[in-house]
């Protein structure tokens, strides 16, 4: 088969699931090559961009999943009644930005950063399906860990966490800074 | 006073929040903390709270007694003259700037959150493509020799089972009491016995040299009977003395029954 086919069968295929689909999945169903899939999703992805489709690929964190251009939002949205207002309170933010920041994060790891209690922010983000359950800590009270979810990609609009843009606020610009808890754990003694 | 205050306090996310604010207003450099009029302001702040009938989270009075803390640890002289003597104000500054980095960072979120995400998205398909279908390769010798070894561990898991019942049968034959009698009656005929032939001879069990462990032991206890001992490990030989008598240990504590 050539290249050609496959990316058919790979737009075929992202159009049949709605949702993101991992590379690793297409290959074993089609048998083929992961990189190859990567490879043609890519180039698949860059034919839709030069075309100025009206639909576009988008990778999120590994996963590709098909949707509507950015540019034409305006029009898109007069076809629904009512979208909801997505925007997130400031205590919201902070949580989102501390997870995010961290690839992931516990609750008192937040609370630590933030100085207050952070369980609804936590909770509300939850709802919005932005962040996840990763498992938990290996440590006392084996407390929960929270990472971003496929969500936080599509309404941020990032590939993969190396979007973020670094922060720095010291004034003598980046210089090493003591992180208070360098790896997230309590100590054990 | 109390209008100056009320529209901004609702606004500080937290102590970290209120603590910038101090600081910028008044113009501090964050590495050099001016602890006391800080703490001042801090304060007032709560007072202002306070006379609001405002609830005070918990967080802002810990923060209350932090800055306190730090007030006074730096209003007392150092005693050791060490050069790396560690600034009471350390913990605080890292925190806040730890804190500045989360603001900045949920800042930026903000702002992409509003630009970002213009995009619609399908939902899941909702066609059922059913579970994927798999193929097991089995020869007929595979299966078989599966079917042998389910039976072998089966019929092992049973034999297992049935000498778990035996133990329990054959835990109740044997108990103090029973070897007290015993050793009454054979210290009647001889007078003196030998605790390895008895107990621990040909057809005795774990559970025979046990019980028959603490008889013996039992009755030194109540001097009916002396042991004798050449050396570790040596047999031990039982030998009654005059207090003992034919009715001995015919009512015993129920726990050597």
């Amino acid at each position: 088969m050539k290249d050609r086919d496959y990316k058919n069968i790979l737009e075929a295929m992202l159009f049949a699931t709605g949702e993101e689909i991992q590379p690793g999945r297409i290959a074993s169903a089609l048998d083929i090559d992961k990189g190859t899939v990567e490879r043609l999703l890519k180039e698949l992805s860059e034919e839709y961009n030069g075309e100025h489709r009206g639909i576009v690929l988008r990778e999120l964190n590994g996963s590709w999943q098909m949707c509507t251009n950015p540019l034409y939002f305006e029009n898109v949205r007069l076809l629904f009644e009512k979208i909801d207002n997505k925007s997130l309170s400031q205590a919201a933010y902070e949580t989102l930005a501390v997870i995010a920041y961290n690839t992931e994060a516990t609750r008192a790891k937040v609370e630590s950063v933030r100085g207050v209690n952070s369980g609804s922010s936590i909770s509300t983000l939850v709802d919005k399906g932005l962040i996840e359950e990763a498992g938990r800590l290996d440590a006392p009270g084996r407390p929960v860990v929270y990472r971003p979810s496929v969500e936080f990609y599509r309404a941020f609009g990032f590939r993969s966490l190396d979007d973020l843009i670094p922060v720095d606020t010291s004034p003598e610009g980046p210089e090493e800074e003591p992180k208070v808890f360098p790896d997230d754990r309590i100590p054990m003694d | 006073m109390e209008v100056k205050c009320d529209l901004k306090l609702e606004n500080f996310q937290g102590p970290f929040d209120l603590l910038f604010h101090l600081i910028e207003k008044n113009e501090m450099d964050l590495y050099d903390i001016q602890i006391s009029e800080i703490t001042e302001q801090y304060l007032e702040y709560l007072f202002a709270m306070e006379s609001l009938n405002m609830d005070i989270a918990s967080e802002f009075l810990v923060m209350a007694a932090t800055l306190l803390h730090i007030k006074s640890r730096m209003l007392l002289p150092t005693v050791s003259e060490e050069e790396d003597e560690i600034d009471p104000r350390e913990q605080l500054v890292l925190q806040l700037l730890e804190y500045k980095r989360c603001k900045a960072s949920a800042g930026l979120l903000k702002d992409i959150h509003a630009t970002a995400g213009l995009n619609f998205y399908r939902k899941p398909s909702s066609e059922d493509f059913g579970k994927t279908e798999r193929t097991y390769s089995l020869a007929p010798n595979v299966l078989r020799d599966m079917y042998v070894l389910i039976c072998e561990r089966s019929i092992a898991r049973k034999n297992l089972g049935a000498r778990k019942v035996n133990n329990i049968l054959r835990h109740e034959k044997y108990t103090v009491e029973q070897k007290l009698r015993k050793l009454v009656k054979l210290l009647f005929e001889k007078e003196e016995i030998s605790f390895f032939e008895e107990f621990m001879g040909k057809g005795a069990n774990r559970l025979d040299s046990i019980t028959g462990f603490l008889s013996i032991l039992e009755m030194a206890r109540s001097r009916k009977a002396k042991l004798r001992q050449r050396g570790i490990f040596e047999d031990i030989i039982v030998r009654r003395t005059e207090q003992l008598k034919e009715d001995d240990f015919t009512d015993v504590p129920e726990l050597y029954k």
